[in-house]
């Protein structure tokens, strides 16, 4: 899984602010990122934030649907977690109990 | 002749649109699903059918995750509201399917504010390619009120209560396909069933008389537990749940949920 492995607070941060992308523009929360707490291996304690391939390219909405890096905002929030090269993949069985 | 005209403006040449269905498709075309008047004839048939069923009233939640688009697929065609995809879900032509590991979706509603109760409440997912990954995937919510499925390769489908199972069922894991409804009346005890192209079966009902599911107050999910473990990567073309339903109306409201999602899509149930 290709994603951030940051604080829970910065994870929080980062869904936040996807959602608010979404409620100034009179819509619906309909799509996050996602936070999840990783339970062992090298990020322990951390958490991870999906961003893969398959997550920036999400079709959200719109015909043609726009992605999440067709926002402004996404691109801003990747900046702050420390851009696309600091992403980092780790096992799936890192953050299932 | 402007009744005939209106309804044609209305409804795309679709004449008599129920305004439920007409708010639903207006809601995900809204949102940048493309429609067809097959499509809208469908979703008419569908909606009506559950009305002159008496079903209609008694379902809480319909997502049909079948437009290719987060935003439509998020929308709730009983209440209009959206839920929320999180994590890495595909959203294909006819279905979504999360990664086995983040990918879920969050309903708009919970059971217990949707007024679900111990003796009443139904669950229902329309499964096309069966999970491929982890055991231990569920949609429900924690700890109470969710199907779930365990072991990689044998697996069962339960309904469950907190740490008792319920109402289990040994299935093949290539066969965990189709529609899979569990339901809870007062004069029934916990079922679960299994809708397939070959036709309708029960495949367990509660051994344990009197046992009911509590009503959770927190989200119901589809394609994970709570969000946190048990996360599912099946194909997906309907989920939701309601009050509960008989045998007869499950056999009923599966049959015409089979019809809605193979016309919308062009695919064929398994």
């Amino acid at each position: 899984m290709i994603g951030f492995t940051v604080t829970p607070a910065q994870a929080d941060a980062a869904n936040a602010a996807i959602a608010e992308a979404q409620t100034s523009r009179g819509l619906p929360v309909f799509w996050l990122a996602g936070s999840y707490h990783i339970h062992s291996g090298e990020h322990a304690g951390m958490c991870f934030v999906p961003c893969d391939d398959e997550t920036m390219h999400t079709p959200l909405r719109g015909s043609p649907p726009l992605t999440p890096i067709d926002f402004p905002e996404f691109q801003t929030i990747i900046e702050e977690l420390g851009g696309l090269d600091a992403r980092v993949d780790i096992p799936p069985s890192d953050i299932i109990e | 002749m402007k009744y005939a005209l209106g309804n044609m403006l209305n409804g795309a040449g679709i004449q008599g649109l129920d305004p439920d269905a007409k708010a639903y498709i207006d809601a995900v075309v809204a949102a940048g699903a493309s429609v067809s008047s097959p499509q809208k004839r469908a979703i008419n048939n569908f909606v009506k059918g559950e009305k002159t069923g008496s079903r209609w009233t008694s379902l809480k939640r319909l997502y049909l995750p079948i437009w290719g688009v987060a935003a439509p697929n998020a929308i709730d065609m009983i209440s209009l509201s959206s839920g929320t995809f999180n994590g890495t879900v595909t959203h294909s032509s006819g279905f979504v399917a999360g990664d086995g590991s983040t990918g879920y979706f969050s309903f708009s509603g919970t059971p217990f504010a949707d007024s679900l109760l111990a003796t009443s409440n139904f669950q229902f997912m329309l499964i096309k390619q069966a999970e491929t990954g982890v055991a231990n995937s569920t949609q429900g919510t924690d700890n109470s009120f969710r199907f779930r499925r365990t072991a990689a390769a044998t697996g069962v489908q339960t309904m469950i209560s907190g740490s008792t199972a319920i109402c289990s069922a040994a299935i093949l894991r290539i066969n965990q396909v189709g529609i899979f409804a569990a339901s809870r009346i007062a004069t029934q005890d916990h079922a679960q069933y299994q809708r397939l192209t070959s036709g309708f079966s029960t495949l367990a009902t509660d051994v344990v008389t009197s046992t009911t599911v509590a009503v959770p107050s927190v989200a119901y999910t589809a394609m994970a537990q709570g969000g946190s473990l048990g996360f599912f990567n099946a194909q997906q073309g309907a989920y939701g749940y309601g009050l509960g339903f008989s045998s007869a109306n499950t056999s009923s409201f599966t049959l015409s949920l089979k019809t809605l999602w193979e016309t919308c899509t062009g695919l064929t149930l398994p």
